[in-house]
């Protein structure tokens, strides 16, 4: 055989990922030929060099500063079921007019149905916007709620969901970009990063990140793009770094986040 | 009867944490941490950076654990060490401080032997090679981070990311043999 003109083929003998009767024929070769002795031994003392690197152990303040973290984080986690709580208890209508809410947007979705049905035969043309999950369509409701920390809530909620529906989606984003409180509209944000699956999701968060006006929601959307290593977003964080009127720390997420979308 | 937390595999361990049970990250934590802060160590070359980062690392798969969705728990934990990482050079950088004016440790405790002084060259030849070169390096050959898994973290594609590592493969090989 001839020599081979790239290192891939000695790097996969040396994996071990060649067919036999390949690796016979390399180990032939090897034999009759100086040169590529040569690369091989380099490249097998290369690749062991590495497997062989000296591991450490990091000191014992890792594992302390790991275990109060987790109990904070728990503790944050603990006192959230009481929100959910609270709201329960001091808003004993919610679940009547949850029912309510049920019983008029399954109507909604019924007549929808009923209506598209007699456009086309196909159930899969029926509209999008009905949603059959009880939890999402309490959800909803509380989103409309006119308490910010019950809005908090539907949200964090939302994020339990496996599939939102369109109307669900429509909800979030609408609560990304008109909240009146700052803090429900980041909530929005993070509630939709969880929905990467959704094109729809993705692209409103990019749209936010366009027309945020506040430092804090623009450091959220940042994070949640990167986070999400969303391509479609470096335009417009690329817009960012040459806007004059962002502040410093806003332009170093960007430039933090930037290289780490890949 | 459910299976003991520490029979658990590392996706069963972190769905259960998904889903609140915090606790289940501790056995994690002890199954990840020697290999998260060694990857760190041999990208920032600073011990206690690389312990700052490495409980960055877990606070942040606890933080994000509910976009979790039981995909293999090594390459999604290694892709925050990495960002982890990533931030932290950028902010090294911009402090313009350049890693290179940092304390870097000595690669062994005993220089000047013969087995010491390869792997003082061989940091050497890491050093040679650029950030992200370097990451794949080592997930893939230090933390056994397979060609698919690599792809799907850095949205490739299997046949790419082997061609592209066979490179940095090459390129270490030619900075560790040929530098003097």
């Amino acid at each position: 055989m001839d020599c081979p003109t790239t290192a891939s083929l000695w790097i996969d003998f040396l994996d071990g990922k060649l067919s036999v009767d390949q690796a016979q024929k390399l180990e032939e070769h090897l034999r009759s030929c100086a040169s590529c002795r040569l690369s091989h031994q380099e490249l097998q003392q290369t690749i062991q060099g590495l497997v062989h690197l000296p591991e450490e152990e990091p000191g014992p303040e890792l594992r302390v500063e790991f275990t109060a973290m987790l109990e904070r984080e728990k503790a944050i986690l603990a006192s959230q079921p009481l929100v959910k709580a609270k709201v329960v208890r001091t808003w004993p209508w919610k679940k009547i007019s949850s029912v309510a809410a049920v019983l008029l947007l399954v109507s909604i979705a019924y007549w929808l149905g009923k209506y598209n049905t007699k456009q086309s035969f196909n159930a899969e043309s029926i509209s999008p916007i009905e949603s059959s999950n009880p939890a999402e369509l309490q959800t909803l409701e509380l989103l409309k709620n006119d308490l910010a920390s019950t809005r908090l809530v539907a949200l964090h909620r939302s994020q339990d969901l496996a599939k939102p529906s369109t109307v669900l989606l429509d909800a979030l984003i609408d609560k990304l970009n008109f909240d009146e409180h700052l803090n429900v509209r980041m909530a929005a944000a993070e509630a939709l990063a969880h929905f990467p699956q959704e094109s729809k999701a993705r692209t409103a968060l990019i749209q936010a990140l366009q027309e945020a006006e506040d430092p804090s929601l623009q450091i959220e959307l940042i994070h949640l793009l990167v986070y999400l290593n969303e391509k479609k977003a470096i335009p417009v964080m690329k817009n960012l770094l040459v806007n004059k009127t962002l502040p410093d720390y806003v332009i170093e997420q960007v430039k933090i986040g930037l290289p780490q979308i890949i | 009867m459910s299976k003991r937390s520490d029979l658990l595999t590392d996706e069963e361990l972190m769905l259960s944490v998904s889903r609140g049970n915090l606790d289940n990250m501790r056995f994690l934590f002890d199954r990840y941490h020697l290999r998260v802060y060694n990857y760190l160590l041999k990208m920032t070359r600073d011990r206690a950076g690389s312990q700052d980062l490495c409980q960055e690392v877990f606070y942040k798969a606890l933080k994000y654990r509910e976009s979790y969705r039981g995909s293999l728990f090594a390459p999604w934990l290694f892709k925050i060490a990495q960002n982890a990482y990533f931030n932290y050079y950028q902010a090294q950088k911009s402090k313009r401080q350049g890693l290179d004016v940092l304390q870097r440790f000595p690669a062994t405790e005993n220089p000047g032997r013969e087995q010491n002084e390869a792997i003082e060259q061989l940091y050497w030849a890491i050093e040679q090679l650029n950030e992200k070169d370097k990451s794949l390096l080592l997930l893939n050959r230090l933390q056994g981070i397979q060609y698919q898994d690599l792809a799907e973290m850095v949205g490739s594609n299997t046949g790419a990311i082997k061609t592209k590592i066979h490179r940095i493969i090459a390129k270490l090989r030619v900075h560790f043999f040929k530098h003097n």
